[in-house]
């Protein structure tokens, strides 16, 4: 128990030294394990974990994360607004609508909020801005929106969850499907509230006849299709996600090809990108089991659970408290740490509650998504200010309120409801 | 010494150029080899041999070649949420403290890596489809560790350089750079 603290301990203070995440968590682990062991057992597991990163099974990170790049800079955010647009942009509210919409598709094959709110932005304020939107529900919709992606599959985050807890990807990647849409309706249901207490935030577009809608609605079934074919592969027991990944980065390699959005410099770029991205996040999957490694030899989580069934309260509220410590935490840390960090804790605690490992990792990214939009330290507000500088930080804190409201009832309803995240997995025999 | 530090950036760069190089190959070989193997599994029947040992191998080549990258970019993830209550001078010096330890951090991983390494090569170890010894893999990992580790110790030397001269701009990272998963 005191070591497993005083880990924890030093690793703040660490971090509070701006040492990478990865690096605290991985020296930390190392040191800890081997006071606790031995240090030839310590260094031996810690080369161990350099060494054996190249797994098969994990070249499901670096093949998502270049499918999300390929997709990115063949400059589909456009074409898929554009769409949502010719089909509710006539609503009241419905540019936000349409905004929301486009997030969640564009999210869900990049994979990155960051970037979602980053390319929509660019595509979706102007617009907004041309029909009079108020800037704070605006900004809102493009923040709130582009936390969609994360939990819709293919996730790179359920991916990282599913390597630290020795889940099935594949399970996690369907468990994530139903519990996105929810997400999806409830910020729709935000959207239409806000418009209908405010109807001069939102005024509705223009209405698109016909043709417009044919023709924007063809400018997408690329996209759709490599959605298709990558999640319906999997769902439908042709693919493992590896083999998916595969597929979906080919795919997304072949889509900016035919949109001619490739040149030699730019396909490097998109390479040496994602290589970069996946070797940072491989240096926090090391250090991260490093730590774990380390925890599992403190008796920290079984004090934990024990201390939790001291209180002798319904398990269900042992998970409300565990999403509020998330919720809160979320507030001041970035979301991939902050899920490294708990997880080796909590997991165990979870599971010996008798909880499903797969619902349990569906609540997490639902957490993370709230973090990535609640001040002081949501990424997505900072992206989303750093794109558009003329907009106050203050109105984009404004604007997202509404959002986290709904993000809260989604909350709510996923953990009284745990058959929307576990039905489809179960159907697939995953 | 003008024509030293040229010459010293001339090198950083061209280093820099090869190592990309060779991640994006890595990388692309990864994604041509594992999307062969599953058309050729699923449509003609038939896998490509070895496909996924290979395929672990491009990917420790693309993780580590990258990982000096990684660092010089500043794409890991630290906590910053103390970067606006610290004056520019202090964070410099903070800065500079924080890649010392990452340097150390990684100079010991790429000891212990080496050392592993020996052992792969004592212990003759080889891939089981194609036979492709891992001891030179193994060995690449511990230098381009060695070279992370190095470049953090370069950044280290040049944040003692900034807090010196008294720069004013701090070392914040654009939040749009880096951490693109979540």
């Amino acid at each position: 128990m005191t070591e497993g603290l005083l880990g924890f301990a030093a690793m703040f203070a660490l971090m509070a030294l701006r040492v990478p995440i990865a690096v605290a968590m991985g020296l930390v682990g190392l040191v800890g394990f081997a006071l606790m062991r031995s240090w030839p057992a310590a260094f031996s597991s810690a080369a161990g974990e350099f060494t054996d990163i190249g797994a098969y099974t994990l070249s499901v990170v670096p093949l998502f994360v270049l499918m999300g790049n390929f997709v990115t800079r063949a400059g589909m955010s456009r074409d898929l607004y554009q769409a949502a647009y010719a089909l509710i942009g006539h609503r009241r509210g419905g540019l936000a609508l349409s905004t929301i919409t486009a997030c969640a598709g564009f999210g869900a094959i990049c994979g990155s909020s960051l970037a979602t709110t980053a390319t929509m932005a660019r595509v979706a304020m102007p617009e907004m801005q041309r029909f009079h939107y108020a800037p704070a529900f605006a900004a809102g919709s493009v923040c709130a929106g582009a936390t969609l992606g994360i939990l819709i599959p293919p996730s790179v985050i359920l991916v990282i969850y599913g390597i630290m807890t020795e889940q099935s990807i594949g399970a996690l990647f369907a468990a994530g499907l139903l519990p996105g849409l929810l997400a999806l309706g409830c910020y729709m249901l935000a959207a239409v509230w806000v418009t209908r207490r405010h109807p001069h935030y939102g005024p509705p577009g223009e209405k698109a006849d016909a043709a417009t809608r044919w023709a924007a609605m063809r400018g997408i079934w690329g996209v759709l299709l490599l959605f298709a074919l990558v999640m319906g592969g999997m769902y439908g027991g042709l693919f493992t996600p590896t083999e998916a990944a595969g597929v979906g980065a080919m795919g997304g390699f072949v889509f900016a090809l035919a949109r001619g959005a490739l040149t030699w410099r730019i396909l490097r770029e998109v390479l040496v990108e994602s290589a970069r991205t996946s070797a940072m996040l491989f240096t926090i999957v090391i250090g991260a089991s490093l730590f774990a490694n380390f925890l599992n030899f403190t008796d920290l989580p079984g004090a934990l659970k024990d201390f939790v069934t001291g209180f002798g309260v319904h398990p269900i509220l042992v998970i409300v408290a565990i999403c509020l410590v998330y919720v809160v935490l979320g507030t001041a840390m970035e979301s991939l740490s902050m899920m490294l960090l708990t997880v080796p804790i909590f997991f165990p605690l979870v599971t010996s509650l008798g909880f499903d490992p797969v619902w349990f990792g569906i609540l997490v990214v639902c957490v993370i998504e709230i973090s990535l939009i609640t001040p002081p330290v949501g990424m997505n507000i900072f992206v989303l200010s750093s794109v558009m500088p003329q907009l106050p930080t203050t109105t984009i804190w404004r604007g997202v309120l509404p959002f986290v409201a709904a993000d809260v009832v989604r909350m709510a309803v996923l953990i009284a409801f745990p058959a929307i995240s576990l039905v489809l997995p179960r159907w697939l025999g995953l | 010494m003008r024509a030293r530090t040229i010459a010293r950036v001339e090198i950083m760069q061209r280093l820099q150029s090869l190592v990309s190089t060779v991640a994006a190959l890595a990388l692309f070989a990864m994604m041509v080899l594992t999307f062969a193997d599953v058309v050729g599994r699923k449509l003609l029947g038939d896998s490509i041999p070895g496909a996924v040992e290979l395929t672990e191998l491009c990917m420790l080549v693309m993780i580590f070649m990258a990982l000096p990258l990684a660092s010089i970019v500043g794409e890991h993830i630290v906590f910053d949420l103390l970067d606006r209550a610290l004056p520019a001078r202090v964070l410099h010096l903070q800065q500079a403290l924080a890649n010392l330890l990452t340097g150390a951090v990684f100079g010991g991983a790429s000891w212990l890596v080496w050392l592993r390494s020996d052992r792969t090569y004592e212990m003759g170890d080889i891939t089981a489809r194609l036979s492709i010894p891992l001891g030179p893999f193994h060995q690449m990992v511990a230098l381009m560790l060695m070279i992370t580790a190095l470049a953090h110790l370069l950044m280290a030397w040049q944040g003692v350089g900034r807090a010196r001269r008294g720069e004013l701009s701090g070392p914040r990272s654009d939040p749009a750079v880096g951490r693109r998963t979540s």
